[in-house]
């Protein structure tokens, strides 16, 4: 099994003057995934989505349980070998590249460390996989529009050729088109085939196009993991039945 | 750039710390007399042709003092504030950057530093050594870098946990590079604003302490010694004490008002 996740509990500890706050965003998760398959998580917002993706990319501490990619404890690779294992797309596409540094800066990130001797030509292979120019790489991140910061970023992460790749809410602030645009990169990239993808997001209609497997979530807990078509034909969990019904108005 | 055009304010405090550095540097070509030459025929003369500000009590001429007074002034303002920004950054680095107990040391102490009336401190350390115009650059720099640290603290933290630095930690992107590219650029603009406005201070800080007799001695002048001198001769002198007043007033004003305007250049948000 490529992923597995066994009993991920998390617990947030805010520290106010005198006393903790504690609150648990992830209550016994498990679930494992094959390599190359595509899943997409759904949830209302708060019920540890963000939380579970974060984890999985290792860049969120867990309390208890177990991330194993290939068999080996998530904890136990370096962060250059993990690098080349999952990467993760964040939600604000205006947050993720540096403003401060010219799009080639950021994205030669992705090639560190590298030893190919066709750098350029990688680059303008990876870039027009996801419907860019190479001339963007003389550009500042304000120079571009949400939806192309969003296939910037995907394109940085491709470089570094990970086995899984988790989106969190990609589209959630891209207009119609852009969110089309990108659920097609994806899909470009399950042609490639050996890459998993993991879609979060609260869009059961977008989960639904994306992937034949669902993991629901509520409070923490994953309420149902299943095939698309048998989330949509069973309807008999109210939280589920309000997800599904929210897609068919 | 262009924005400095549309607020008069800016444009006017950058046009006046321009001319006051540019008479500072210049003082000796600029100055029509020695600052420090006396003409006791020439005592407490109200300005004139011959004296733009007037004289004071020696017969020394008041604009050539206060030229050469904006030296000391623009330089313990520039100096105070570089040991403010270095010490200020490099604690709040360190705290937000690394966290945990170094924080929990470092926010501490500032704290601590934090508690003491800042004018007081400077004053027992003044009056412990000796006066002079390094003493009160290193004693301003060092007693005013509290706040700057939290700030730097603050920014650090924030920056440290958005998107593109967990992506380019994602990526293997080394510590030196993770700190030097991505997080210190970006907190370095609420640095800049506390520095403009930071050498305001510092001016009125030296001011202060010079009008107490504790800042730059005779005969190097300071606009806050122009001023204490004057204000023996208040009821005679007036342009002693008003001159220097308004030389201050305004290079410290204008400070703010870069400061300002940097601020909102760097945060159009609020
Ligand atoms: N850093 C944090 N500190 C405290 N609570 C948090 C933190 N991040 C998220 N939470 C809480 O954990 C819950 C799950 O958050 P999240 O995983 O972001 O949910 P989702 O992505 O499904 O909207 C939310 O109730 C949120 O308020
Ligand atoms: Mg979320």
């Amino acid at each position: 099994m490529f992923l597995e996740v066994a009993n991920l509990t998390k617990t947030y500890i805010t520290k106010e003057f005198f006393s903790e706050k504690k609150f648990l965003a992830l209550d016994d998760v498990s679930f494992s995934l094959n390599e190359g398959e595509f899943l997409s998580v759904i949830g209302s917002s708060g019920s540890g989505k963000t939380t579970l993706g974060r984890i999985l990319a290792n860049i969120l501490d867990f309390d208890k349980g177990s991330v194993k990619y290939f068999g080996k404890e998530m904890r136990e690779y370096g962060t250059s070998e993990l690098s080349g294992i999952v990467q993760m797309i964040f939600q604000n596409p205006y947050a993720s590249l540096n403003p401060k540094l010219k799009i080639r800066s950021s994205f030669m990130e992705g090639l560190a460390g590298a030893k190919n001797s066709d750098t350029e030509g990688i680059i303008e292979k990876t870039l027009k996989s996801v419907g860019l120019e190479k001339s963007i790489l003389d550009n500042y991140p304000h120079q571009f529009s949400g939806g192309q910061r969003q296939r910037i970023a995907v394109a940085r992460i491709l470089l570094k050729k990970p086995k899984l790749i988790i989106a969190d809410e990609p589209f959630a602030s891209l207009d119609i088109y852009s969110q089309n645009q990108m659920l097609d990169i994806f899909s470009g990239i399950k042609k490639y085939g050996g890459v998993s993808v993991m879609l979060i997001t609260h869009d059961i209609a977008a989960a639904a196009r994306f992937a034949p497997r669902m993991i629901i979530m509520d409070s923490g807990r994953i309420i149902k993991d299943d095939t698309t078509d048998n989330v949509f034909n069973e309807k008999k969990n109210e939280y589920i039945m309000e997800l599904v019904s929210s897609m068919e108005i | 750039m262009k924005r400095i055009f549309k607020n008069k304010a800016a444009l006017a405090g950058a046009v006046f710390i321009a001319l006051v550095i540019f008479a500072a540097a210049l003082a000796p070509l600029i100055a029509p007399q020695d600052p420090s030459s006396q003409e006791l025929t020439q005592r407490l003369r109200p300005p004139s042709a011959a004296h733009l500000l007037g004289t004071d009590d020696l017969g020394r001429d008041v604009f050539s003092r206060m030229i050469y007074g904006a030296r000391v002034s623009i330089s313990v303002g520039f100096f105070a504030v570089l040991i403010t920004v270095v010490i200020g950054c490099f604690i709040g680095m360190l705290s937000g950057y690394f966290g945990g107990v170094t924080d929990s040391v470092l926010m501490r102490f500032t704290d601590i530093m934090l508690c003491f009336p800042t004018f007081f401190l400077i004053l027992i350390v003044i009056a412990f050594f000796e006066p002079n115009i390094y003493n009160v650059m290193i004693v301003i720099g060092l007693t005013s870098w509290t706040g700057l640290a939290r700030i730097v603290r603050a920014e650090v933290l924030s920056v440290r946990e958005r998107e593109f630095v967990l992506a380019s930690k994602m990526l293997a992107v080394g510590k030196p590079r993770l700190f030097f590219v991505h997080i210190l650029p970006n907190v370095i603009s609420p640095i800049i604003v506390y520095a403009a406005i930071g050498i305001g201070g510092a001016i009125l800080t030296e001011s202060g302490l010079s009008f107490l007799g504790l800042g730059v001695q005779p005969p190097m002048s300071s606009w806050g010694q122009i001023l204490m001198q004057g204000k023996d001769y208040i009821y005679i002198a007036w342009w002693l004490s008003l001159f220097p007043g308004i030389a201050i007033l305004l290079t410290v004003l204008s400070f703010n008002m870069i400061g300002e305007f940097l601020r909102d250049v760097f945060d159009p948000k609020t």
